[in-house]
Parts: C-alpha cells; structure tokens; sequence
C-alpha cells in the first residue's frame, strides 16, 4: 500500500459569501462575478490535515465551529477559498443519510442508482444490492417507493449503500447515531472492518466516545480555527475540558465562594503541588500525584473541621475529601495542612477545588477559598466517564474461548491500569 | 388541441392567409411548426433555469457535475420535439397538407442545432437563476414577451403585415427567428407557400447562433459556478 496521504489539506479555508443586501447580490450574480460585492465569512481557516491509507479522522468541536464545511470541502463538495487540497481514490461521502435519494424510486432502484453515482458499475451494484438491503434491514419494502418508507429505514439504507460501494474514503457527518441501538452497533461494527480492510474514515461526531474509540487521529474546531489536532484521547479531553468550561459560564463555584467575618477562622493560602502551570489552568495529568497545602489561621483556637472539594464548571461536585470524614478535628491558632492526593483519580475535565473550612460538626461554613487557578486534569488514555476506578478482570472461560492481551487495540496508557 | 384552436382562431376568425396560398394549409403548418418548436424552446428554457436548483441535492451531497443537470431538459425537449417533427412529417405525408420532401433529411441537423441553442439557453438560465432566484420568477414574463417578439403567430414581411420595416432588422437578428427559420425550413418545404429561406441558408445562418449560445452558456455557468457551489 502506498502511504500517499488519502487525503492531504494545507492552510484550508472556506469563507461563505454574505451580502449586504438583494441588489448587491443581484450585482454580482448578473456582471457573472466581474462585480464582487459580497463579504466573506470565513468558516473556516488554517486547517492541516494528513490522512494516511486507512487512517481514521475524527472531527469535534461544538455547532457552528466549520465541521460540516470541512466535510463538504473534503467532499468535493464545495471548493475551498484559500489553501491547497489533495484527496485521492473513490470518496463516499455520507453529509447527510440519504442524499441524493429520489423519493419516487424504490429502495432497490434507489441504491443502484446511488452507488453508480458513487463511482460502481452497474453489474456490481446489481450484486451488492441484495447484500445492501440485507444490512439495512429494509428487504420488505424494498420494491416500495423510498417516499412510502419512513426516515430510519432510508437512513440506514443510505449508510448501508455507502459501505457497499467500498470507497478508498468514507465521510460521515454525524450519522452513526442513527437507526436503532441494533442499527448502531452494526454501523460501528461495518466502520471498524471497514476500516480493517484498509479504508480511511473521516467521522464527526458529537459522540467523543465514537471519536476516541474508531479514530486514531482527532480535529478539534473551534470557531473556524484548529483548537486541538492529534491522539484522539488527548484532543477530545481537551474538547470535553473546554465543552465543561463554556457550559458552566455564569455564576462559578468560585463566585459563590463565602468570605470569612472578621476574627473568625479563615484560610490564608492554599498552594498547590504536583501540576504544571499552563494559561490560567494548573494542569495535571490523570494518574499523577496531586498535593494541596493549606494555610490556615484561627485566631480564637476552636476546634474546625477542613475539606477540599473538586467542583466541575457545571456545579457538579464530583469527589471530596475532609478531616470529618477521615474522623480528624483540627486545633490550634494557626498552622499548615497538607492534603496528598496519589494517584489522582479524576479524568480529563476542568475541575475548580475548594478549600473549605467548618466548625467541629462541620455544619457552619466559616471559609471557602478557591484556588488561584482552575485545575485541568488531562488524560492520555481511552478511558471513559469522571473518574478512574480500580479494577481488575478474571474470567473462566469454557472451550477454546480465552483473554488474552489483544496487542492490536491496546494502547500502552491502557496497559498501565 | 392547442394547435386546431390556433388554426381555427387564425384561419376561420381572423380568415388569414399566406400570400399566394388558396386555403388556410400553408398557414396551419406556419403556425403548427412555429408553436412546436416555440414551446419545446420555452419548456426547456423554464426546466433548465430550475435545474440545478432541483438537483442541489446531488450538486451538494454528491459533488455532482453542475453541468450536466441542464443537459436533462434541453436533451429530453429537443428529443420530444423530434418525435414531434416526425409525427408532423409521417401525417402531414399521409393526409397530403405537407407533402413529403427531401428536406426532411435534415431533422438531425436542425435538431442538433435546436440542442445547441436550448442548451446553451438552459447552462445561462439555471447559473443565474442558481444564484439569484429572481430570474426564475421573471422568466415566464420574458418568455411570454419573446415569443410575442418571434415570429410564431406571424410573418416577417411586409407582404402581410405592412409596415413591419423598420423592425426587420431587429427580427433578423434574433436567434429564435433564426431556430424558427430552421424548422420550417425542414418540415414545410412540401409547401412553397410557407415563407421561409432555403434550406441551406435557414441551416447555415443558425449555426452560429447556436454554438454561440452554447460558448455565452458555458462562460456563465463557469463563472457562476463558485458562487453557485457555496450558495446552492
């Protein structure tokens, strides 16, 4: 297999026309473009991409950020404003299930007629036809007008069309999520052999799961512009880190924290151990050891009660911990804790902690405090959800089933675990 | 049936006649030739304006070839209009009212120039009515208008209609006049009566009209086509 990128981009960009108004477009459409009276808006800019044979692309990035302009450019779709793009072989590309579908054809005509649209003979599409409405589960009504048969079914024959006709590469735009939960599994299923047998994907999904488990390449977009590009693990951890951050814009954790009266105990410092530095976000790999140390004065010596708690930017509170729960109280007039956090548990998100310190029955909140900077845990690996539990797998097996390492899907961060 | 109301409103109401003709038959097929292939013209004109318009499924889904979506209704109205000259050649042969000439060999050519020029109409309409809807809503207006300015339902010359002059030039220079001239041409030459130029000369002076359309199409539509693909 030659390893000519299937599809290679340089500084891709895409500007959509806006007018200012009707005559303005009147004016550039009748002078056949001599007058140029529209405003680019650019969709999209600056884009690298370098899909090898049998690579897998996957796009996220949040509505409106240029996903579905840089599948049409792939597509062929539209062409591009700026920059340089090179796509190789037999491309099917699925922007949305069931384009190009007529609605007076039946379902057989209508996937013969497609996958000749998509570059097969007519003889080939005449064999896989049977095969096409097999998996699409539609072999009932497939000698029904297409108009006749409701949305899913000709959904999945659209996708089922396209895996047919065996394209060099296959463009989805947000269509594994369709059909039923049967359908999906079939879909992901066909991608991954797909895949296997050497073709190359190009996948937006919203479903940062699908991203991670099917890709080995992501793009995050981000108004246009490349945000995060490389190991799918990495940049759909960042994209859910940021998604968490912009969902929770208004009041914060932080904001609602309460300020101590005065004389009252109050916490004067809290540092932390073991991140890096990055932006306005100490950053921390998941799986890394995490301390926090806590200055604390309390003029009057009663005895208080402390607690750290990790807030996510949706007020979720996700893990805590506290010198009441471990059945400490705290005493004296002034002094330092220190908070060991091995291993840290949490994956990829932004997480705000909270220092918080409480009377001896940890009911009265004397102080909250913040640290300075969020805390952006970051997660090399494919795993899933808030936090990394410990686990460990045993199986008896009968016959000649049997677990053993796969080599082929594990990664070395999953061995790790 | 549009055809025997013409004929009656023409011949029996309004009694015309062509020069030199003692009945209404050379005048009938005038008008039967003229509105044939008018409206096979004008259809493919109103289909070929809405065309990419109606594909934009496939020109946006499936990256297809803008091209060729107006090559649908310029190829099926020219190809109707054939099978419509052949009818018109085969009875009007049978019944005696156009007999049989030689002429009628040249249907493929005059039907390969009629694709020119419908072609070349329908790649300018559908780019600009792709890119500015308008056109589209406008285009029956100015179809309506045309053929009212073509000579369909009438003859240019000053033996019917005196006065007619001034605007010959005019008439001269319009390429239906010329498309109309050609059809006649081929399929009325059993009847002398009908005013038409010889066959050679009908066909010749198309040709340049026709590939012209096809050049004038072609620029639009490449012109056009970005802004068509981005806005379609």
């Amino acid at each position: 297999m030659s390893q000519q990128p299937v599809l290679e981009a340089r500084g891709l960009g895409k500007a959509w026309r806006t007018y200012p108004s009707g005559w303005a477009r009147a004016k550039e459409v009748l002078s056949l473009g001599a007058v140029q009276t529209h405003d680019p808006f650019w969709a999209l800019r600056n884009i690298d991409v370098n899909l090898p044979p049998g690579g897998a692309l996957g796009v996220v990035g949040a509505n409106g950020a240029g996903k579905s302009t840089l599948l049409k450019l792939f597509a062929g779709a539209t062409p591009p404003t700026e920059g340089a793009l090179r796509v190789k072989g037999r491309v099917a590309a699925m922007l949305e299930l069931g384009a190009g579908f007529h609605p007076d054809l039946s379902g057989r005509e209508n996937a013969l007629t497609t996958g000749v649209l998509l570059g097969c003979t007519r003889q080939e599409m005449r064999r896989k036809t049977e095969e096409i409405l097999e998996f699409a589960g539609v072999r009932a009504a497939a000698d029904t007008p297409l108009r006749t048969w409701s949305s899913g079914m000709a959904m999945r024959l659209g996708f089922a069309t396209a895996l047919a006709v065996q394209p060099d590469l296959m463009i989805l735009d947000e269509v594994l999520a369709v059909g039923d939960l049967d359908f999906q599994k079939r879909c992901v299923d066909a991608v991954s052999d797909f895949r296997e047998g050497g073709g190359s994907l190009v996948l937006v999904s919203h479903s940062l799961y699908d991203v991670r488990q099917i890709c080995d390449q992501a793009l995050w977009l981000e108004g246009g512009e490349c945000s995060g590009q490389g190991d799918p693990a990495r940049v759909t951890g960042l994209y859910s880190a940021w998604y968490g951050d912009r969902a929770g814009q208004g009041e914060t954790v932080r904001d609602a924290a309460t300020n101590p009266g005065r004389d009252r105990p109050r916490i004067t410092q809290v540092k932390v151990h073991g991140t890096r530095h990055e932006g306005a976000m100490d950053t921390l790999e998941s799986g890394e050891n995490l301390s926090l140390e806590i200055h604390w004065e309390n003029p009057k010596a009663e005895p208080v009660q402390l607690g750290v708690t990790f807030t996510r930017q949706d007020r979720t509170l996700v893990a805590a911990s506290g010198t009441q729960l471990d059945g400490l109280i705290v005493r004296g007039s002034r002094g330092v804790a220190r908070l060991d956090l091995p291993c840290f548990p949490l994956l990829a998100g932004r997480f705000t902690p909270v220092v918080h310190m409480l009377d001896a029955k940890g009911i009265h909140r004397h102080h909250e405090k913040p640290t300075e900077r969020d805390l952006l845990v970051t997660a090399g690996t494919r795993e899933l959800g808030l936090v990394r539990i410990p686990s460990f797998w045993s199986f008896e097996t009968e016959g000649q089933g049997d677990a053993i390492p796969d080599g082929v899907n594990q990664s070395p961060a999953e061995a790790k675990v | 049936m549009l055809l025997v109301v013409y004929g009656f409103l023409f011949t029996t109401l309004l009694s015309m006649k062509l020069p030199g003709a003692s009945d209404g038959a050379g005048w009938s097929a005038y008008l039967l030739v003229g509105t044939l292939a008018w409206s096979s013209l004008a259809e493919c004109a109103t289909r070929g304006a809405s065309s990419l318009l109606e594909g934009r499924e496939l020109v946006r889904k499936l990256a297809y070839p803008i091209e060729l979506l107006p090559l649908v209704p310029s190829l099926s109205s020219t190809l109707l209009l054939g099978s419509g000259a052949v009818v018109v050649i085969v009875l009007g042969g049978v019944s005696g009212y156009l007999p049989w000439n030689l002429a009628a060999l040249a249907l493929p050519v005059v039907m390969l120039l009629h694709l020119g020029l419908a072609l070349g109409l329908a790649w300018s309409l559908a780019g600009l009515n792709a890119g500015l809807r308008d056109v589209g809503q406008i285009l029956p207006l100015l179809l309506t208008a045309l053929m009212l300015a073509t000579p369909v339902f009438w003859v240019a010359s000053p033996e019917v209609i005196p006065g007619i002059e001034p605007w010959l030039p005019y008439v001269e220079a319009s390429p239906f006049t010329h498309l109309l001239n050609a059809w006649r041409s081929v399929l009325c030459a059993g009847r002398p009566e009908v005013p038409c130029p010889p066959l050679g000369e009908a066909l010749s002076s198309l040709v340049p009209y026709s590939l012209g359309a096809l050049v004038l199409g072609r620029i639009v539509l490449a012109r056009l086509e970005p802004l068509i693909l981005d806005e379609i």
